[in-house]
């Protein structure tokens, strides 16, 4: 039995130690996943709690053959889709299909960003959007999965994931011009 | 997928975030939410315990309608099937009495009259001497003409006055007073095989009627019946009418209500489902009347028919008397939640009661009667162990997290033992409320 094992085994009688240890282990890892998905802080962090009061009430359906680290990030990923489905909801996404595909991509460099100045601007972008795009590009699920998910159309997951992708590296790009006009600027003076 | 998907897919592998503190207070606090569900400690309708809570159950106790004939306890006189079987005929005695109206005079002249009034007065100084004129039921003797169940015991002390063609006197009727015998349980049939016939007067019959009883897992005191018992000289030999000498007899119970505490234990094993199960005392009464007190070994008793009598017996005016039953139950129920408003929840319960019979006793409002207490047998008409089946509907609110309230209304069925005599049990019925203060304990 290794250590997660016997960990999840305390939880499961209850064991109040073993339950904030599980807590602390791996809400650290859970927190910046919760924030893709929400607009702010405070609302990654309901989530987060929400996700994990699940974790703790359903530890014993566990199934051991499983990555621990794969079903919480599954539970988080719930949660979040949950927490958002309403606002999506009041916000209705619309097929732009035709607007992401006629943008031109330019290169954009990600590497001297760090991940929390990504995380602030994928909460600027919609809800809908957000949430497909974490879901496609970051969990890695298919437009068809993400369509049978959110009960949208394959089309709609497509054309909000094509927004998304046009907002955040627009987002990027404009960021990176700061940066570099505020390098020329050093380099002048 | 192209290199900024995996730019950013990469940048948030192995990224790290504390969340504030509330998040942990957050999910702590929604786990001890869950877990107070699973064990609780459950005041409810049965409930006080260690004086933390008490809580009151009030019931009325109803008739079933169960009070027809099957009811009534009737047993064929010895009396009258020795007269049927030997064919004798006492035609000439019988013949001139029908009147079923039994008149008792004041100051009757005779000994035996003065016997009675004397020990009358002497037990109870507010009380008049017998001076009163009885009606009694119409004579169904024709049907119902009976005996004791113990007919051995019927014991006439003086043959001779009941020997006496003038039955219509008030001297001759008032010596009726000074009978003597002996009345348990009825409930079984008779046994005749000892029967002694010299000790019994053969033109004597009784006939008796219980309405209400309680037995081997069945209580009822019956609120619209009447018990009697009433004591006739046979008319023909065929067994036609009879003459009604007298009659001991009780007015309709009246329920009082019943009063219960006591504690319970609940758990939930699911968000709907659950169980509890309790210990409760519960205190029932119900009051009547009754024309009659007996004398046994000295002391003075009222009389409960159906909880039955023995010595000498006085009539008098009627009087009331209460009976009060104590008992304590161990009730067990299955829980649903069949609604859930937050706060608010409703729960339908049902389940099973077994009840444990400590005391009955019959309190006379003369004060010269002593409280007769009432002895229980497996075999007679009070069992000490009574079964009933459990429903209610209960409205519970939680007032804090450890702390609720609840409000439900119930309704017990008490059950008939499998191996009594049909003709006489019957199922009676509780109708109550239940107030309950619950403490929810943490499991942890």
């Amino acid at each position: 039995m290794n250590l997660d094992e016997n960990l999840i085994d305390q939880c499961i009688k209850g064991n109040q130690k073993a339950q904030r240890e599980l807590y602390d282990r791996y809400a650290l890892k859970l927190m910046p996943m919760a924030m893709r998905y929400a607009k702010s802080q405070e609302d990654a962090e309901d989530i987060l709690q929400d996700a994990f009061i699940k974790i703790f009430n359903s530890l014993d359906s566990f199934r051991r053959e499983a990555q621990f680290l794969t079903w919480l990030k599954r539970i988080v990923i719930n949660t979040a889709i949950n927490h958002n489905r309403k606002k999506m909801y009041q916000q209705p996404m619309l097929d732009i299909e035709k607007v992401a595909l006629m943008h031109v991509e330019s290169d954009l460099t990600l590497s001297n960003m760090h991940f929390t100045e990504i995380l602030a601007m994928m909460q600027k972008l919609p809800v809908g959007s957000r949430t497909i795009f974490n879901l496609f590009a970051i969990e890695g699920y298919g437009h068809k999965e993400i369509a049978e998910m959110l009960e949208i159309s394959e089309g709609t997951s497509k054309s909000q994931y094509s927004r998304a992708r046009v907002l955040l590296r627009s987002m990027i790009d404009e960021a990176n011009k700061v940066v570099q006009t505020n390098y020329l600027s050093d380099e002048r003076f | 997928m192209s290199d900024f998907e995996n730019g950013l897919k990469e940048m948030f592998e192995g990224a790290e975030f504390k969340p504030s503190d509330r998040v942990w207070a957050g999910v702590e606090a929604g786990i001890k939410i869950k877990k107070k569900k699973g064990v609780f400690f459950y005041w409810q309708t049965y409930g006080i315990a260690a004086g933390i809570a008490l809580v009151l159950s009030f019931g009325f106790l109803f008739s079933d309608r169960f009070n027809g004939e099957g009811q009534k306890v009737t047993t064929k006189s010895k009396a009258e099937v020795e007269n049927k079987e030997s064919g004798v005929k006492n035609s000439d005695e019988n013949s001139k009495g029908t009147d079923s109206t039994l008149k008792l005079e004041e100051g009757g002249g005779s000994k035996l009259d003065n016997e009675v009034n004397s020990k009358l007065q002497a037990s109870n100084s507010t009380q008049k001497p017998i001076a009163k004129i009885y009606s009694l039921p119409p004579a169904k003797l024709k049907n119902e003409v009976a005996s004791v169940g113990d007919a051995s015991n019927l014991v006439i002390r003086d043959n001779e006055v009941f020997e006496s063609p003038q039955l219509r006197t008030p001297q001759r009727s008032i010596n009726i007073l000074k009978g003597l015998w002996d009345m348990k349980h009825m409930v079984a049939s008779m046994d005749l095989k000892d029967y002694k016939i010299e000790e019994v007067t053969i033109n004597e019959s009784r006939a008796l009627a219980l309405n209400g009883g309680l037995s081997g897992g069945s209580f009822n005191p019956n609120p619209s019946g009447n018990s009697h018992d009433m004591f006739s000289r046979l008319d023909s030999p065929s067994g036609n009418s009879g003459i009604a000498l007298s009659s001991v007899s009780n007015g309709s119970d009246k329920q009082l209500g019943s009063l219960s505490f006591g504690a319970g234990l609940g758990f939930e094993l699911s968000d709907r489902w659950g169980i509890n199960a309790g210990l409760r005392y519960s205190e029932y009464r119900f009051a009547n009347q009754s024309n009659a007190y007996s004398v046994e070994n000295g002391v003075s008793y009222p009389i409960y028919l159906p909880a039955g009598y023995s010595g000498e017996v006085y009539f008098i005016p009627n009087y009331d008397i209460t009976n009060t039953i104590k008992s304590v139950s161990i009730p067990v129920q299955a829980t649903f939640k069949v609604l859930d408003l937050g706060k608010f929840d409703v729960q339908m319960k049902a389940g099973f009661s077994a009840d444990y019979f400590l005391s009955y006793n019959i309190k006379g409002d003369l004060s010269s009667l002593e409280v007769r207490k009432v002895a229980f047998s497996k075999d007679g008409l009070y069992d000490r162990l009574n079964f009933a089946g459990l429903s209610a509907l209960a409205l519970n609110y939680k007032l804090s997290q450890e702390w609720g309230v609840s409000v439900e209304g119930y309704y017990r069925k008490f059950l008939k033992p499998s191996n009594q005599d049909n003709s006489f049990q019957s199922s009676p019925s509780v109708l109550g409320v239940g107030f309950s203060l619950n403490y929810f304990i943490n499991r942890d």
